[in-house]
């Protein structure tokens, strides 16, 4: 029974590792915390397999407690604490466009607050519909059309501001 | 970013250059492994912080194991009771006077006072002693004050000690405590109910059969360990019940009933209760078994605590058995009267119904209505008067007749008393 369950698990975790680091990547900016915060959401889920065995939507689960931990997490001192033992490297802008664009796209998105960045990265990274964002993260319908807004408003006006310096860097280079 | 699509590229774009390393399915299995364990511990926790809060809760708010009543160690063959309230040392020289003068039994020797004080409610003095009398028996001694002589000191009751360990309450109900030796009061409800509880009784209750409508509940606060109750002319020793409670010492905790015994009688003139057990039934008649030599008699009523069971019929004083006719039987019949209002009527019973009749056209008997049947070992129709039942309907203007509902449960009887007279 239980070896049977913990195949079950295995399975289900090889499958859903990758598309939800990818999502925590875009959460959490950083992929040594995206890592922690999947692990620790599955694990989560590890645990409540057994329940979970008798409900639907265990997909709907897995990113609930993803998005939860995440802001959760934001909440904490610890989050922007960062760790002096090692040499601080920023990394150099990339000479080519696409790099460049990712890396101001990124940088954008560190710039939101957790539930706004939550919004925008299940909206149009998961393509959830409101509804679904909503029970994902637990309020209102509403709730998830003012998050998305506010965040889209945001980003862009970060973008061009980006895009104005990057353009000034390189008219006065 | 102007638009949505671009958006969606872009993170699709930033989301795609995350490629997992290997080795996650371990860590995820070893962080499950300590999640539950942490699980377990605060599951742990939780149970042991609940199970505390009850156990607190259980012996704060009052549940738990029931309460005793220790007794206290006796003292000799007397109870070693405290005394309630304050003993007054002139009542009890003058009771011990008394006492010794009372018959051939004096003097009194190592007199112990249980009660020596004036009592509100009997509007007289009450004295409880112990002592040895000359032969050194040990004896328990009632004393009312006598209302038509200037409150003098009566002895009403000369009793041996009770068992000083068993004994939980003593009590003596009676007609006769306000007035000269051995005479009924006149007073509608002059009977009387004195009742003593041993230390440690928190309240105790006395109640009555012959009250109509009498509240009988737990009692909402203490009481004095000695009770005075007046009660109807009819109440009797056998239609009395006392019952005593300790409330434990915590917040929220209720009264616990500890004991509930019938009244005691014995005051020179009360009819003597003969106990007897049911030991037979035919029809419309029960057989019943009586310590023998204890007089009874043809005609004597029998009577539970609720009313009236039958009269004898017939006795065996070899065998020490008595036929009862019930009231419902054809052989019974008697005279009434309804309590209060004094409508006399006389009943009968018709083989399984209980009547009234002979009723003046113009007395009022309502429903519910008490009808009392004198009892011929009381030396009153009055005082003792036995409760036959209750009217099952209002009595029609004009009619003389009215169904009664018997106060007794006849359908389950296992044991009765038989009231004799104070002397044979």
């Amino acid at each position: 029974m239980h070896d049977r369950e913990d195949e079950e698990v295995t399975a289900f975790v090889r499958a859903r590792y990758g598309a939800l680091l990818r999502t925590a990547f875009l959460l959490c900016g950083d992929r040594g915390k995206a890592e922690d915060l999947v692990q620790t959401t599955l694990a989560k889920t590890v645990v409540a397999w057994s329940r979970l065995q008798h409900s639907e939507g265990v997909d709907h689960y897995v990113r609930r407690v993803l998005v939860n931990t995440f802001v959760t997490w934001r909440r904490r001192r610890s989050w922007w604490e960062q760790p002096l033992g090692r040499l601080v490297e920023t990394q150099a802008r990339d000479e080519y466009v696409g790099v460049e664009q990712r890396d101001l796209l990124r940088r954008a998105l560190d710039g939101l607050p957790a539930r706004q960045r939550a919004a925008v990265v299940l909206r149009f990274y998961e393509d959830l519909s409101e509804q679904d964002t909503a029970l994902v993260m637990g309020c209102s319908v509403g709730t998830v059309k003012s998050l998305s807004s506010r965040g889209l408003r945001t980003l862009r006006q970060q973008w061009v501001e980006a895009d104005a310096v990057a353009d000034q860097e390189v008219r006065y280079a | 970013m102007h638009d949505t699509t671009e958006l969606r590229d872009g993170l699709a774009d930033l989301a795609e250059s995350v490629i997992p390393t290997t080795g996650y399915e371990s860590k995820i299995m070893r962080r499950a492994e300590r999640r539950r364990g942490r699980r377990r511990i605060a599951a742990g926790a939780a149970a042991a912080v609940c199970l505390a809060v009850l156990v607190t809760t259980f012996r704060v708010v009052g549940f738990g194991s029931t309460p005793q009543l220790a007794a206290p160690p006796p003292d000799g063959p007397f109870l070693s009771w405290s005394p309630v309230g304050d003993v007054d040392a002139r009542l009890v020289r003058e009771a011990t006077g008394v006492w010794d003068r009372a018959g051939s039994t004096g003097p009194h020797t190592d007199v112990r006072a249980l009660v020596a004080t004036r009592h509100p409610r009997l509007r007289s003095t009450v004295v409880v002693l112990q002592a040895y009398d000359k032969q050194g028996d040990a004896r328990l001694a009632f004393f009312t004050g006598d209302s038509g002589a200037a409150d003098a000191l009566r002895m009403r009751v000369d009793r041996p000690a009770p068992d000083p360990v068993k004994t939980q309450v003593i009590s003596l109900v009676s007609p006769r405590l306000s007035g000269a030796a051995g005479e009924v009061s006149n007073d509608p409800a002059g009977t009387y109910a004195i009742a003593l509880a041993m230390p440690g009784v928190t309240a105790l209750r006395v109640s009555s059969t012959a009250v109509d409508d009498e509240i009988v509940q737990e009692p909402d606060g203490p009481t004095s360990r000695l009770v005075v109750k007046r009660l109807p002319i009819a109440a009797t020793a056998q239609t009395t019940t006392i019952a005593g409670f300790v409330k434990p010492k915590r917040p929220f905790a209720g009264f616990t009933k500890m004991f509930e015994v019938p009244g005691e009688a014995g005051v020179d003139g009360d009819a003597l209760a003969v106990p007897a057990e049911v030991i037979g039934r035919n029809g419309q008649q029960i057989t019943v078994a009586f310590p023998k030599d204890q007089g009874v008699r043809r005609g004597q009523l029998a009577v539970v605590a609720e009313g009236l069971v039958g009269r004898v019929y017939a006795v065996d004083t070899v065998r020490g058995e008595a036929t009862v006719d019930l009231v419902t039987s054809t052989g019974f019949s008697g005279q009434v009267y309804t309590n209060i209002s004094n409508v006399p009527g006389f009943v009968r019973g018709t083989g399984g119904k209980l009547v009234m009749e002979g009723i003046p056209a113009n007395g009022e008997v309502y429903r519910t209505n008490r009808v009392l049947m004198p009892d011929p070992s009381q030396q009153s129709d009055r005082a003792g008067a036995v409760t036959i039942g209750r009217a099952a309907a209002d009595k029609v203007t004009g009619s003389t007749t009215v169904e009664l509902t018997p106060a007794a449960d006849l359908a389950d009887l296992t044991s009765l008393s038989i009231m004799t007279p104070s002397t044979p």
